[in-house]
């Protein structure tokens, strides 16, 4: 397998980049690699040499869990400078990205346009009255100012083109060229998992532009996909993006709390990352919706970031970007027992799972895979 | 089509990580200069490695020897301009023996 794409794969609705502009991004992509090196290994010593000792001396015991864990590392150097420089590498490459895609808006605009207008195969369908809920009002989301909703002017798909770029930046390339890696690693672990599962038709939630809801078009090749999100600018983007790279997907703006299919209409439904930007509430009546939309012997898959951590210290690093990339219900979700909300959404507790699901590229680590499968359906 | 510009500020609190915020928000301008100077070292290299005929000039892009000399350049200069943060961490790992103490070894009985 080569290394991580240096850059992203190109189709007709990509944001285009000037020489220096590459430049920029590419040093972008090298500053947050570098976050990853010398400071962050030193972290964990600082951890176990200065601040848990201090922490147990003034407290009588040391560090319970990665609440406390993070008083005791406020006052270590070595993790403010690595967090100031992080926060302020995020700032960076999305302002970077912002202004890049400001540039050149209007084209995007009439590419949108172009495809959408022409022969497609796939469809678009937006709802103005989805409203946006609050888990994705409160904050703007990863610090992107103006986050998925923002719209300036008439087929606005600004927010769908920063997310493409910027979601290559953010992996650095680490997912692939298409940032198609949490779709190719579910598809796999969905054939692997439940060879006997017919699928007929897949609903991805959550799919903002598609990166994730392409590939399981060429997993399952006879199957109609169908995908939501909230974000208008997202979803004609996506479109646009799909029919660039000619793969059939029906867009749809609605919210996956309360979606306008009919109850049974999906042998699959599947999200990736989506569940750690919601909240407790949310995510209940999500995995509630996804158990009406299934059909007997269907089967729910969320393909989240690996949230869950065996020691308080490592959880504290896992949790750094909810108080500080503004992802406020991700510690939330890392605690969370799963298995309730897919039982009393009505799935058979023996049927729930929490899995790793490997990537299929280069990401550092694998996964979390969380589902379930529907009751009946199999002979 | 002209557009209200885009706000630069994230809704939601920015926490600042060093206990002098000003000092912050310097490194984060120093992070952005950084980018400049990467993005001059490569407008340079662009240049000499086209001859600076305009013509070419607007067509090249890197191949892949070419990329991976210039991944080198720019962590070369995020070594130079990151490293007294970098060796801050290296002290963590390998925390030096304090100054008074070897001065006092180095001292010995005598002094």
């Amino acid at each position: 397998m080569s290394g991580p794409a240096t850059d992203p794969a190109m189709h007709s609705m990509s944001p285009r980049l000037s020489a220096d502009e590459k430049s920029l991004l590419d040093f972008a992509v090298s500053l947050k690699s570098r976050l990853r090196g010398p400071m962050r290994a030193a972290l964990p010593k600082a951890y176990q040499a200065h601040a848990a000792p201090a922490y147990a001396a003034a407290h009588g015991a040391p560090p319970a869990g990665w609440r406390e864990v993070g008083e005791a590392m406020q006052g270590e150097p070595v993790y403010r400078w690595w967090s100031a420089l992080a926060r302020a590498q995020q700032e960076y490459y999305v302002d970077l990205t912002a202004s890049v895609v400001d540039g050149q808006l209007p084209e995007l605009v009439d590419r949108y346009r172009a495809i959408a207008s022409g022969p497609v195969k796939g469809s678009l369908t937006l709802d103005p009255g989805v409203a946006v809920p609050d888990y994705q009002a409160a904050v703007d989301i990863h610090c992107v100012p103006g986050s998925y909703f923002i719209e300036r002017c008439e087929d606005d798909v600004w927010a769908g083109a920063r997310s493409d770029l910027g979601s290559f930046v953010f992996t650095m390339g680490r997912h692939g060229g298409l940032n198609e890696d949490k779709g190719v690693a579910g598809a796999r672990f969905v054939k692997s998992r439940f060879p006997d599962l017919a699928v007929r038709d897949i609903l991805d939630m959550g799919c903002t532009v598609g990166l994730s809801t392409l590939p399981w078009v060429d997993a399952f090749p006879e199957a109609r996909v169908e995908a939501i999100d909230l974000s208008a600018p997202s979803l004609r983007y996506g479109h646009a993006r799909a029919e660039a790279l000619g793969k059939e997907v029906h867009f749809r703006q609605a919210n996956a709390e309360a979606t306008p299919y009919p109850d049974e209409s999906f042998d699959l439904v599947v999200s990736h990352i989506l569940l750690h930007e919601t909240s407790r509430e949310a995510l209940g009546r999500i995995v509630a919706e996804c158990h009406r939309l299934l059909r007997p012997g269907g089967v729910m898959l969320h393909i989240e970031v690996p949230v869950r951590c065996t020691n308080p210290f490592e959880q504290f690093l896992a949790n750094w970007d909810g108080p500080n990339n503004n992802e406020p219900f991700w510690p939330t979700l890392a605690e969370m027992d799963l298995v309730a909300p897919a039982v009393a959404a009505g799935f058979p507790a023996e049927e729930v799972f929490e899995a790793v699901v490997p990537t299929a590229f280069h990401k550092a680590g694998d996964w979390l895979g969380y589902g379930a499968r529907k009751a009946g359906g199999r002979s | 089509m002209s557009l209200p510009p885009l706000p630069r500020a994230a809704r939601g609190e920015r926490p600042f990580f060093l206990p002098d915020a000003d000092v912050e928000r310097l490194l984060n301008m120093v992070v952005a200069l950084t980018g400049e100077v990467c993005r001059l070292e490569d407008r340079l290299d662009r240049l000499e490695r086209t001859s600076a005929d305009p013509a070419t000039l607007a067509g090249w892009a890197p191949d892949a020897e070419a990329s991976a000399e210039r991944a080198e350049r720019r962590a070369a200069v995020i070594d130079r301009v990151f490293r007294i943060l970098e060796a801050d961490a290296e002290r963590v790992l390998n925390p030096p023996e304090p100054m008074d103490q070897v001065m006092r070894r180095l001292a010995g009985a005598g002094e």
